[in-house]
């Protein structure tokens, strides 16, 4: 009877498993885009990491790389209209959109593998592995881009470009401004 | 039989609990329990190097998908011929190892408008002409989290595997330029900065790219 009950139960936990997520078809063409980049940040980070959570496996694996990635950022170009420009003689007020991160970038020739520690029993991590470990300081490349003040830059760059090309069309005095909200035309 | 009944009721009750604790994660499945545990990476600071100031109109991106591989052979060694071999390469008198990388990416090109100057642009009257340079390619996106290792035999090193991985990319380039990609970049360059030009209420724009 007891021999039953466990060979049930180990049916029964052995099936427990998780529904599979439905993929969807992604599709690789040209693309039209509007970005006008104004600021790349190039930023260093260290990737530091210990493989010890596995209980049975023998031995640890520690491994140091360091990277470098390319932060860009800038304005939609396609956002501005004739809405967004506001003229009175030689003076002209633009409203820029506000500036948006489009990409985070590390080349594989920025990752270096600086130290690895590999345990007895252990292989030394795998090109797969090494990319997994990457992807994720890319991650946390992405989400401190705020912290790092990548879109103030942008902004302020944008500002800076945009004054400068007006100026070269003729008008004496530029304003430039951020916002959804476009210049109300008079 | 009242034996019979109490294992029975004992037999559900412990289904029960197993199926509340699997519900509820407080037990882990039996495969998660052999199941190997992520490598997660410490959260280091990050140090800026360098901050540069740009005006890349980006006008196409071109997604691409693409296959690099890279061999290694060698004639066995007399110890290695008495040994297995697992390189896929069997009873012959050679051995080596191969690596396959599938590289996914996107291509960035358009129009460097920090090489505008005071004389690019030409304003007389309801008229302006803008003269732009031509389209390039500004960036070649290919993350780590893009590259995907399908098949990998012997030991690579990190610097061989990243040849493989730039190789990747520079197909990509050669791909996207047979497409015609910049050409199309300097179309579309002209029509959104005769669009935004027209916002100023000039009335005849002209937009070219030099050459």
């Amino acid at each position: 009877m007891y021999k039953r009950y466990i060979y049930f139960l180990f049916c029964l936990v052995a099936a427990c498993h998780t529904a599979p997520v439905k993929q969807e078809q992604e599709i690789l063409a040209l693309r039209e885009i509007n970005e006008l980049v104004t600021v790349e940040y190039i930023v260093n980070k260290i990737i530091k990491a210990s493989d010890d959570k596995t209980w049975y496996k023998i031995g640890d694996r520690k491994i140091l790389m360091t990277c470098e990635a390319t932060l860009k950022a800038g304005i939609d170009f396609s956002a501005i209209n004739a809405e967004h420009i506001q003229i009175n003689n030689k003076q002209v007020t633009l409203t820029l959109p506000h500036a948006t991160l489009f990409s985070v970038s590390i080349k594989p020739e920025d990752i270096k593998v600086a130290y690895e520690e590999i345990g007895a029993f252990r292989n030394s991590f795998t090109t797969q592995e090494r990319d997994m470990l990457a992807a994720q300081a890319q991650k946390q490349i992405q989400d401190s881009a705020d912290s790092l003040g990548v879109l103030q830059t942008a902004e302020a760059n944008a500002s800076l470009f945009a004054s400068n090309f007006l100026r070269n069309m003729g008008y004496e005095k530029v304003i430039i401004q951020f916002g959804n909200t476009p210049v109300k035309l008079n | 039989m009242r034996k019979g009944w109490t294992r029975y009721i004992f037999l559900i009750a412990t289904v029960l609990i197993v199926l509340l604790l699997l519900n509820t994660k407080w037990l882990p499945s039996f495969k998660n329990m052999f199941k190997q545990q992520p490598v997660t990476i410490e959260n280091t600071p990050i140090l800026i190097k360098e901050i540069n100031e740009l005006a890349q109109l980006c006008t196409i991106t071109a997604f691409d998908e693409v296959v690099a591989d890279s061999v290694v052979i060698k004639i066995k060694t007399p110890i290695e011929t008495l040994l297995p071999d697992l390189s896929a390469f069997g009873n012959l008198p050679i051995t080596g190892k191969r690596i396959v990388i599938i590289g996914k990416g996107k291509l960035i090109a358009g129009v460097d408008l920090k090489k505008l100057n005071e004389q690019s642009i030409f304003v007389h009257g309801d008229s302006v002409s803008l003269l732009l340079p031509r389209a390039e390619i500004l960036d070649v996106i290919m993350n780590p989290s893009d590259f995907e290792t399908f098949s990998e035999t012997g030991e690579w090193s990190s610097e061989a595997v990243t040849a493989v991985k730039v190789k990747a990319r520079k197909k990509m380039i050669d791909k996207a330029l047979q497409q015609g990609i910049l050409n199309k970049a300097n179309t579309r360059s002209i029509a959104l900065l005769e669009n935004f030009l027209r916002g100023f209420g000039f009335k005849k724009v002209t937009v070219k790219t030099v050459g």
